[in-house]
């Protein structure tokens, strides 16, 4: 399977009379987006806020974050859910890198984070550093929080197709080829594979492969290139916001992405199974019986790194998973975050453990505090979910209250140390 | 000019052996014993202003009274930073500078720092709030101690970063900081599964904790005579949250009537978890707690009475130990009230 990223840095943006993309500018015509954006009356989408690298602002109220795109050809991307039939990692995609959407919306039931795009919260989210197109958004009058978070999810990636529309025409930056063939590689190389945990605990609280619930899915071998090229979106608007992946963080898998960049030299990619996280103990025993046998058997992989998504819960099924494939011989490493209290000197609270689990990588301490500096200005409103506000003066709250500063993928360098 | 008390034995206080262990508090006007060792390392950075002194089986006996004393002495006269020891391997000894380094830590707000053999018992007792050199098992190590636990307490003074145990000198703490690494978690991963492949040495960033595992308690004996329980994990309140459990990470529990809660259900009762979808217990809260059927098999017989509280916390993401202390006061609460039997409904 092949298929072309072709990049367009962006390094400004601005709202003008027309939507147009030209030597790293990328202009947007404000009305036309909203319009664009307004035939769905399960939402409404108030207005649209441009936000810079660096800047002294606060965004609120964040549920997804996007990074604008468009398949070649079709002109639409996200299959499964803007567009049908898919399927995603072959032919040309145009990615606007350095720009994203950030989708936005407060109700009771939403979960809500904060990106800081200065101060002490910007190193610990890649958003401080990116142009963020902000769509504001309320539910429309009658909508259930289900259908507003699925109106939210169309409005957000055709926002992104619609940005990514104005580099037709224009000259990349960059391009780069996706070429794997997973079939037999003769190589002396160490096989790895990535088993990729999606949480699936109902309605807004799992992400979408191919436009259906994760929880739909039994394991599955994805190609990589569908991963890297749209296959799976964010679809969490009632889970918390640190221990669930973004959309941008799923099209630029830093897992996917890193086995990519080293296959051949250090490693053989041998490919990724998704899987699901069931509810119940005979189900999360039977995917993580079936997904052991896919990557030993029918990826023939010697080793694997596994992540979750999710609170606790997921846990089990992580552990599940790696006993499974350390039982049919395959290494593992688990990804997870931790839970160790404010001042880092709390105990694991662990659903379940394993010996096998002797090799671990962590993302950080979830409820560290941080103590973020006041901002010049605020984006989406000055009260979040379990924060009754004001958003704009100095805060200190838990780590867990910022989008994007975990990544249970891998994305982010935070990490935690022994004191 | 950096001031320093010094807390030492009697033994390194030069009163003299373990027939003076007894000796109660007293200060001494400058250095004492490994004071000087202090003071010349220091040479005109800083000196050590005072030497405050116990003898180890009074401290040990009188471990309030004594350690009150000696804080007294410290806080009445002016301090920059306060080192205890180095106690090396001497369990009473140990134990007295880790009891005053975190008092003078936590009671006076001063940089304190001490120095212990890995093995001295007060280093489990003390290592979690205090800073604790690691040091040799005698005396011959206080050279190579001493310059260490003076460096981290001038930059404890100054209030500069400290870095990680290895780097310092330090025993740790059991503390893990959230720090940001020079690659990213995935790449890391790869480079810890390729180790890990190889079959070189590697090292988990995650030690896991041990499970307590809990074994099922016998099924109640004499049902028709028992008395059961409602509990529950599902963050069931009256609307208004009067005891504000809290949503998640929970640190307190609550009890509330059965008879209201089946009198009233959903339009007094909510679930404020935030570990799932609350939609249908919020419709109808016997989903989550079944008081409706409990009172059903009471009628029949199937079990003498329902306790008339149910008790209730929410189990997301609890801390270690706000979840064992929540289990044994609810506990404590039927046992006490001879009930019989518990129905714990999670979620």
């Amino acid at each position: 399977m092949k298929f072309e990223m072709e990049y367009f840095d962006v390094r400004e943006i601005r709202f003008s009379e027309k939507t147009r993309f030209s030597d790293g500018l990328l202009s947007i015509d404000k009305n036309e987006l909203i319009r664009q954006l307004s035939s769905d009356d399960r939402i409404a989408v108030i207005d649209i806020e441009l936000v810079r690298p660096g800047e002294n602002a606060r965004i609120t109220n964040v549920l997804d974050i996007i990074e604008p795109r468009i398949k070649t050809g079709v002109e639409s991307y996200f299959p499964g859910m803007l567009r049908w039939p898919g399927p995603s990692g072959e032919g040309v995609t145009r990615v606007l890198r350095g720009a994203t959407v950030f989708e936005i919306g407060a109700a009771q039931g939403f979960i809500g984070g904060l990106v800081d795009m200065d101060g002490n919260g910007a190193p610990l989210t890649p958003y401080s550093k990116t142009h963020n197109v902000c769509l504001l958004t309320a539910p429309g009058a009658g909508t259930s929080l289900v259908e507003y978070g699925l109106a939210l999810k169309q409005a957000g990636c055709k926002a992104s197709v619609y940005l990514a529309a104005a580099t037709k025409g224009v000259t990349p930056d960059e391009a780069q080829i996706f070429d794997l063939d997973l079939g037999k590689q003769e190589t002396s190389l160490p096989r790895v594979g990535y088993l990729f945990q999606l949480h699936s605990h109902g309605d807004s609280r799992e992400p979408f492969v191919y436009g259906d619930n994760s929880r739909h899915y039994y394991p599955t071998i994805l190609h990589p290139n569908e991963i890297l090229d749209g296959a799976i979106v964010c679809g969490h608007y009632n889970l918390s916001v640190a221990i669930k992946n973004y959309t941008y963080s799923l099209l630029n898998h830093p897992v996917v992405a890193g086995l990519y960049k080293r296959h051949g030299k250090e490693l053989c990619f041998g490919g990724v199974v998704i899987t699901p996280e069931p509810t119940s103990m005979t189900d999360i025993k039977r995917t993580s019986m079936m997904a052991a046998n896919l990557l030993k058997n029918v990826l023939h992989v010697d080793g694997v790194i596994l992540t979750k998504e999710g609170g606790g819960h997921t846990d089990v099924d992580l552990m599940q998973n790696c006993d499974e494939c350390e039982k049919l011989g395959i290494r593992t490493v688990l990804v997870d975050n931790e839970w160790l209290g404010p001042d880092g000197a709390g105990e694991m609270p662990l659903l379940a453990g394993s010996d096998n689990a002797d090799a671990m990588v962590s993302v950080g301490n979830i409820d560290a505090v941080v103590d973020l500096l006041p901002m010049g200005r605020i984006v989406g409103g000055r009260a979040m979910h379990d924060f009754p506000g004001p958003l704009d003066g100095q805060l200190r709250m838990p780590l867990r209250f910022l989008a994007t500063a975990i990544s249970q993928i891998g994305s982010n360098h935070l990490t935690t140390e022994g004191r | 000019m950096l001031r320093i008390i010094h807390y030492v034995n009697q033994f390194f206080g030069q009163i003299g052996g373990e027939d003076k262990a007894g000796v109660p508090p007293m200060v001494i006007d400058g250095p004492v014993g490994p004071g000087l060792l202090i003071d010349r390392i220091l040479k005109d950075r800083g000196r050590v202003v005072a030497t405050v002194l116990c003898g180890d089986n009074y401290f040990s006996e009188e471990m309030e009274a004594a350690s009150q004393a000696l804080l007294d002495m410290i806080g009445a006269r002016p301090c920059d930073l306060f080192i205890a020891g180095p106690a090396f391997n001497a369990g009473r000894y140990g134990i007295a500078c880790g009891e005053m380094t975190r008092r003078v830590q936590d009671e006076l707000g001063l940089p304190a720092v001490t120095g212990m053999f890995p093995e001295n018992p007060g280093v489990d007792l003390y290592r979690k709030g205090i800073y604790i050199i690691e040091t040799g098992n005698t005396a011959v190590g206080m050279p190579k101690a001493m310059p260490k636990m003076i460096d981290l307490g001038i930059r404890l003074f100054g209030r500069e970063p400290i870095g990680g145990p290895e780097a310092e000198g330090y025993l740790p703490r059991g503390i893990k900081q959230n720090v940001l690494a020079s690659k990213s978690a995935a790449e890391r991963a790869v480079d810890l599964l390729l180790k890990k492949m190889k079959g070189v040495p590697f090292r988990t960033e995650i030690l896991l904790p041990d499970l307590d595992v809990v074994s099922p308690a016998p099924a109640v004996a004499d049902l028709k005579g028992a008395t059961i329980a409602l509990v529950t994990e599902g963050g069931l309140v009256p609307r208004e949250n009067p005891d504000n459990i809290e949503s998640a990470r929970a640190s307190r529990w609550a009890k509330y009537r059965v008879a209201d809660l089946a009198a009233h259900g959903a339009e007094e009762f909510q679930s404020v978890h935030r570990g799932f979808d609350t939609v249908f217990v919020n419709e109808d809260p016997n989903r989550l707690l079944p008081v409706d059927v409990m009172e059903d098999l009471e009628r029949e017989g199937v079990f003498k009475s329902l306790f008339p509280d149910f008790l209730v916390t929410t189990g997301v993401a609890t801390t270690m130990d706000n979840a064992r202390r929540i289990g044994r006061e609810m506990a404590r609460e039927l046992a006490l009230a001879n009930v019989s039997g518990v129905l714990l409904t999670s979620t």
